[in-house]
């Protein structure tokens, strides 16, 4: 059976799948069967339009000090953000937009794939208000 | 002055370096110790190997002391972390001598055909060898960073041959998108490739030379592209939006799963047009 290999839409608008209306379930495989081919007229259509918040970290140890090898995995039904946390002497919080409509889980690793000892996660629910969270590792 | 360009060295261009002995060994002091410090900023000095095998001299060293020194920083993170394994190849640099630059190690678990390249490499047997990347991308400079970010996934059932007067020598690639051709001898190979899914590609020439081995990329091409628009619930053209493709497949081992994103823009009157998608073998 074929992959299907859905379409998804994203800016302020909610992420969708080709066709109309689709889930990812649903989604229509796009076939490319050999070389050259060309797929034109799709017209992909996103969802309802969405408000995204603030979601502020720290990623921090015993000390103070920043974890500057910190990998922050942000999660939410059907949307997934990968970002570098790239803490500054002044600026020790790493600011990021989430969509406002859906349960956010917020994981740090080490980008070095170090073990931690312990799992550093937290969760939030759907909401419009801003989000800070501080996670202190422990060596 | 020191200066260095920030290019990484290939064990091919390591192997050809006689007076370059490279062992696997594993961190026992020094170096990362501790999940505070940042490869890319580290204080350390030194890093102590248990030696666990030696390459290319007759009298190993059960341990092995490297100086790591600022520079190797600049150019690259330090990764040498405790407890963890690599392949070395430690280098002096003398007065006069090129300047390598960063970070030379391989992490073990993570080079295994590296690793037993070396191993071939020293014990001679196929000592000649072409080997390289391959993955639809626009340039053959592109092919193993496309690989790595996932932009391109390894292509299935592309053969590269590498012919020479009458014998031709052939291997498959393999589900990390690499190859390796063992050759009988040095010198001039012309190399073709095969595969119903790409098009055609012009032969080429490498050279193989008598020290190290050869590595060339290859940057392969589908021709397709997917068009289209990006309208609202209403209809209207959207100018701005992000189109992404991925494949349900599973990625293969180490390998992020194939993803490649589109950009509407407002010159192309809200058209989203994407180009080098994996055709289905």
């Amino acid at each position: 059976m074929e992959p299907q290999r859905p379409s998804e839409v994203s800016s302020n608008w909610d992420s969708a799948y080709y066709p109309l209306g689709s889930t990812r379930e649903k989604a229509q495989a796009i076939e490319i069967t050999g070389p050259g081919q060309q797929v034109k007229g799709l017209v992909i259509v996103p969802g309802p339009p969405i408000t995204y918040r603030r979601l502020a970290i720290r990623v921090r140890f015993p000390d103070g000090k920043p974890m500057t090898t910190a990998r922050v995995r942000i999660t939410g039904n059907n949307w997934e953000e990968i970002v570098f946390y790239l803490p500054t002497q002044k600026q020790p919080w790493g600011q990021f937009p989430v969509p406002a409509n859906r349960k956010i889980r917020v994981e740090v690793t080490d980008s070095w794939k170090r073990d931690l000892k312990r799992e550093y996660a937290a969760e939030f629910d759907a909401g419009t208000t801003a989000i800070e969270k501080d996670f202190v590792i422990k060596p | 002055m020191f200066g260095c360009s920030c290019s990484s060295v290939s064990v091919c261009q390591w192997l050809a370096r006689p007076s370059v002995k490279p062992f696997i060994g594993e961190v026992i002091s020094g170096g990362i110790d501790s999940v505070q410090l940042d490869p890319w900023y580290s204080p350390a000095t030194q890093v102590r190997f248990k030696v666990l095998e030696s390459f290319g001299t007759d009298q190993p060293r059960p341990v092995f002391v490297m100086r790591v020194s600022p520079t190797a920083g600049m150019c690259s993170p330090m990764p040498y972390i405790l407890g963890r394994r690599y392949l070395v190849f430690p280098r002096t640099v003398h007065e006069g001598e090129e300047s390598l630059c960063g970070f030379t190690g391989r992490l073990v678990e993570e080079s295994a055909a590296e690793v037993a390249l070396v191993r071939d490499y020293y014990a001679s047997r196929n000592r000649y060898r072409l080997r390289g990347r391959v993955a639809a991308s626009s340039h053959e400079s592109y092919v193993e960073l496309s690989l790595l970010m996932g932009e391109s996934r390894p292509p299935k059932g592309v053969r590269v041959v590498a012919t020479q007067g009458e014998s031709s020598y052939t291997a498959l690639v393999d589900d990390r998108g690499e190859y390796e051709i063992k050759v009988p001898s040095a010198g001039d190979y012309r190399i073709s490739v095969s595969s119903p899914a790409y098009l055609p590609l012009e032969p080429f020439s490498v050279a193989v030379p008598a020290a190290g081995c050869a590595i060339r990329d290859i940057a392969l091409s589908t021709g397709n592209t997917i068009e289209g628009q990006l309208r609202d619930p209403d209809g209207k053209l959207l100018s701005v939006g992000t189109v992404t493709l991925r494949d349900a497949d599973p990625a293969p081992p180490g390998r992020r799963p194939f993803e490649l994103r589109a950009y509407a823009s407002k010159s192309e009157g809200s058209r989203s047009r994407t180009s080098l998608l994996e055709n289905t073998p």
